[in-house]
C-alpha cells in the first residue's frame, strides 16, 4: 500500500504531471554504499581509491566471516543443548538424580584426527610399531628359508 | 583493475584508469555519461582527462592529457573502453546477482 503502481507512475509523466525524474548520480550510489564497506572493514581510503576488484573480495570475506559466526554460535548452542541434557536427570521432580558431568574436553571437530594423519612416525615411533614386528618377523623367515635352500 | 596504456610522442606509456575518488571527482566538476551525446565536445575530453587522476595526476597536464588525446587512433573504440574503464568501479561495488530465476519465450 502506498507504492504507485508502474501504469500510473508513467500515465502522469506522458501527462507532464511530473514523475519521479532525479537519478542517482554514481558519487550518490558510492556514498549509499560506503557505510556497508566501512562495516565490512574496510577503510574510507580504501573504498575511494582501492582497485575495483576489491569490492567483490570484501563482500565475499564478510560472508565467509558470517558463515564461520554462524556456525560458531551453532556450536555454541549445541554446549548449551548438551549441558541441559546432562542435569535433565536432576531436573526430574519425582525422582531427582545426580547431574551428569560435562564433559572434560571440547567436541571432536575433525580437526584433531587431521593433525594426527599428518603427524610423521619417527624411526623410534617405527621400530616400536606392530607392523614393523610383522615385517621383521617375515624378513627373518624369508631369509632362514634362503639360507636353506642356498645352502 | 581495467587500465588502458596510452603513450605520447615521445612513445612515454601513461596508464588510464578510473576509482571511486577519481570517478567523484569527474561528476563533481559536471560529468556524467549521458552528457556524452548531449555535449560530446566538453565530455569526451572530461572522460579522457579524468582517466589519468588515478595513476598519472601528478605528472600529466590537462594540456598534456589533450594532446595525447590527439594523437591516438580509432577514438570510437578508444570512448568506448573509456566508458567501460569509467563504468567499471560501480559495476563492482554494488552486488548485481540476484536469486530470482527467469525465463524466456524465445
Amino acid at each position: 500500500m502506498g507504492e504507485q503502481l508502474l501504469g500510473e507512475k508513467f500515465s502522469q509523466e506522458d501527462m507532464g504531471a511530473g514523475g519521479d525524474t532525479s537519478a542517482l548520480s554514481y558519487t550518490d550510489i558510492f556514498y549509499q554504499c560506503l557505510p556497508h564497506y566501512l562495516a565490512m572493514g574496510m577503510s574510507a581510503d580504501e573504498f575511494w581509491n582501492c582497485d575495483p576488484k576489491l569490492y567483490p573480495a570484501y563482500r565475499e570475506m564478510d560472508r565467509i566471516k558470517n558463515e564461520r559466526e554462524n556456525e560458531r554460535l551453532w556450536l555454541q548452542g549445541a554446549y548449551v543443548y548438551q549441558a541441559i541434557l546432562l542435569t535433565a536427570p536432576r531436573l526430574n521432580s519425582l525422582k531427582p538424580e545426580e547431574p551428569l558431568s560435562y564433559p572434560e574436553k571440547p567436541f571432536d571437530l575433525g580437526l584433531r584426527k587431521v593433525e594426527e594423519e599428518e603427524h610423521e612416525m619417527t624411526d623410534e615411533e617405527i621400530r616400536k610399531s606392530p607392523q614393523f614386528a610383522k615385517v621383521m618377523e617375515w624378513a627373518i623367515r624369508v631369509n632362514k628359508q634362503k639360507g636353506h635352500t642356498d645352502g | 583493475m581495467k587500465q588502458i596504456t596510452v603513450r605520447d610522442c615521445d612513445k612515454n606509456p601513461y596508464i588510464l584508469t578510473f576509482t571511486a575518488e577519481t570517478v567523484k571527482a569527474l561528476e563533481a566538476r559536471g560529468f556524467s555519461l549521458e552528457g556524452i551525446t548531449d555535449k560530446p565536445m566538453t565530455m569526451i575530453p572530461m572522460l579522457f582527462e579524468g582517466a589519468f587522476l588515478a595513476k598519472e595526476g601528478n605528472k600529466v597536464s590537462s594540456e598534456k592529457a589533450l594532446e595525447i588525446y590527439q594523437l591516438q587512433k580509432d577514438k570510437t573504440g578508444l570512448i568506448k573502453k573509456l566508458i567501460e574503464l569509467y563504468n567499471e568501479p560501480i559495476d563492482e561495488v554494488i552486488v548485481k546477482e540476484g536469486n530470482a530465476e527467469w525465463e524466456s519465450n524465445f
